[in-house]
């Protein structure tokens, strides 16, 4: 069998007449099982990942318009949440972990949080008024000191999602060595590492099909909370040196991407405000990549399964928290999603944080654009650090 | 038959070795899922209850002897089946594993029949889709 070799142009040309072969990244697992990654080439031309988890490095970028007389916000709340208003005059962004001003927190531990950032742009996805209050100086230009108006996602000129860092290839699998329950963004850890919190989306996380960032750079077209998004930079944190194993697969958390989509384009379901007892609030963000089967590496890459992928068990009650670097062992994606994993000569209780359904659910809905709206690839104008 | 029961004590009660006499005297199996001694000495215990239908009644009728106050768990909790997103946190803190992630798709369930109501999910949720109501 000839090798096989297909390039951006010829597998949009495919979706664009209609002949494209979509397979979601679990059902690929199957058929690079089955058939070998060569003949999976030969017949795949793109797979479809997804991922929904809180995404704590998100948030919004709003214009929310002059009024008159003009204002030059300088303080701005949403909802009665902080929102950053250090940029012109009424351009603001909104931070998916930022409290309401009026939440005690953790003073009574641990704390519930039950509205913050992300809760103000699920608020607005969801078509609920958001209520908009601004202080400012007041200059020559902008005399307005006070501003105050309800608004709807449709009332503001520019509604973005502008997410810093998303997506994360890999994720620690927490424990807790302690002696007392732990409240962390990895959720509640019971003591003597009764549980371990894992969250990936193991098999169908875009980042861990395409290891080497061969195909998703800036410029790749993506679902992002229901609408049409894109890679715009790699993430915060990106880091292509993590250990990897033998698959190229990173065996830590290794790259990350920002990420962009017009928040008018989402839907409610995709764009979740969330509370984590005694920690925070953050934003489930639900998102897809698809993956060009360029070549037989593409096709080996994208047919990994939760068996390949392994990670890191992490103590959070010491040394995540005092940076030691310490590692309690490893264990995978398959033992994970089974429910139980032996560690330490215990049965340790998973919960997944991470909801594989949703990423599933995103990973087909992926597919349907492709095979029946014509959602072409985006070729990546700018390479991530680390490609290969 | 198998119930989830509440049994309460009081400060006459409380010390008294009395739930192992529903195996001894009685054809039961008994599981207790949470109990707690409040400041005042007063007492209560979640428990699940199984044996025969005459056994248990038998059972239910010695622990009322005792001055036991029984109550069958009175409240249930409720999801917002449209709002759960599936993350799983819930399961995390469930003592009796009536929130699951379920089969190859990881959808997670709930199974009334094996709630106690205890409430810990409703502390969890992430999206604050669960609440206890009184039946």
């Amino acid at each position: 069998m000839a090798e096989v070799r297909k390039s951006f142009e010829e597998i949009n040309e495919k979706i664009r007449s209609g002949k494209a072969v979509v397979l979601t990244a679990d059902e690929m697992s199957e058929l690079v099982e089955e058939k070998g990654p060569k003949a999976a080439a030969k017949e795949v031309d793109v797979v479809t990942t997804g991922t929904f988890g809180m995404m704590c490095s998100s948030g919004a970028m709003i214009n929310f318009g002059h009024a008159t007389p003009k204002i030059k916000a300088s303080h701005v709340w949403l909802n009665d949440v902080p929102a950053y208003a250090g940029f012109a005059a009424v351009d603001i962004y909104i931070g998916a972990t930022e409290p309401r001003e009026d939440d005690p927190l953790n003073r009574v531990h641990p704390g519930r949080f039950p509205y913050g950032g992300g809760h103000v742009i699920e608020d607005l996805v969801a078509g609920k008024e958001v209520n908009l209050r601004a202080t400012a100086y007041g200059t020559d230009c902008y005399p307005s000191k006070k501003f105050e108006r309800d608004f709807a996602l449709q009332d503001l000129p520019y509604a973005v999602l502008l997410n810093p860092r998303n997506a994360y290839q890999n994720y620690n699998c927490a424990v807790n060595m302690g002696e007392k329950t732990i409240y962390t963004y990895l959720g509640v850890l019971k003591p003597d590492g009764a549980n371990g919190n894992y969250c990936s989306a193991g098999q169908l996380s875009p980042l861990l099909n395409d290891p080497y960032y061969r195909t998703i750079g800036v410029g790749t077209k993506i679902f992002l909370g229901g609408g049409q998004g894109a890679v715009i930079w790699h993430g915060t944190q990106h880091n292509p040196a993590a250990e990897r194993g033998e698959n190229g697969v990173t065996r830590a958390p290794a790259g990350t991407i920002a990420v962009m989509g017009d928040l008018k384009t989402m839907e409610h379901r995709y764009i979740r405000g969330a509370s984590m007892l005694g920690y925070g609030l953050s934003l489930f963000v639900g998102l897809g990549i698809p993956i060009p089967i360029l070549d037989e590496e593409m096709a080996r890459f994208t047919g990994i399964r939760d068996r390949d992928i392994f990670t890191k068990i992490v103590d959070y009650s010491v040394d995540y928290p005092q940076g030691t670097g310490k590692v309690l062992g490893e264990v995978n994606y398959e033992q994970l999603r089974s429910g139980k994993f032996k560690f330490n000569g215990r049965e340790v209780d998973t919960t997944p944080l991470s909801s594989y359904s949703m990423a599933l659910e995103i990973a087909r809905e992926l597919k349907r654009w492709i095979e029946e709206e014509k959602f072409t690839l985006g070729v990546p104008q700018i390479q991530l650090p680390g490609t290969r | 038959m198998e119930k989830t029961i509440i049994l309460k004590f009081t400060k006459q009660t409380w010390r008294k070795p009395i739930i192992y006499g529903l195996s001894k005297n009685f054809d039961l199996v008994f599981n207790i899922l949470e109990a707690k001694v409040l400041p005042r000495q007063e007492a209560y215990a979640i428990m699940s209850l199984e044996g025969p239908d005459e056994e248990y009644y038998k059972g239910i009728e010695y622990l009322k002897e005792c001055n036991v106050i029984v109550e069958e768990v009175p409240e249930q909790i409720q999801r917002d089946e449209d709002s759960c997103t599936h993350c799983g946190t819930c399961t995390a803190v469930c003592p009796t594993d009536a929130l699951f992630v379920d089969g190859d798709e990881k959808w997670v369930r709930l199974d009334t029949e094996k709630c106690v109501a205890c409430g810990n999910c409703v502390q969890v949720c992430t999206v604050q889709c669960i609440s206890l109501f009184v039946i």
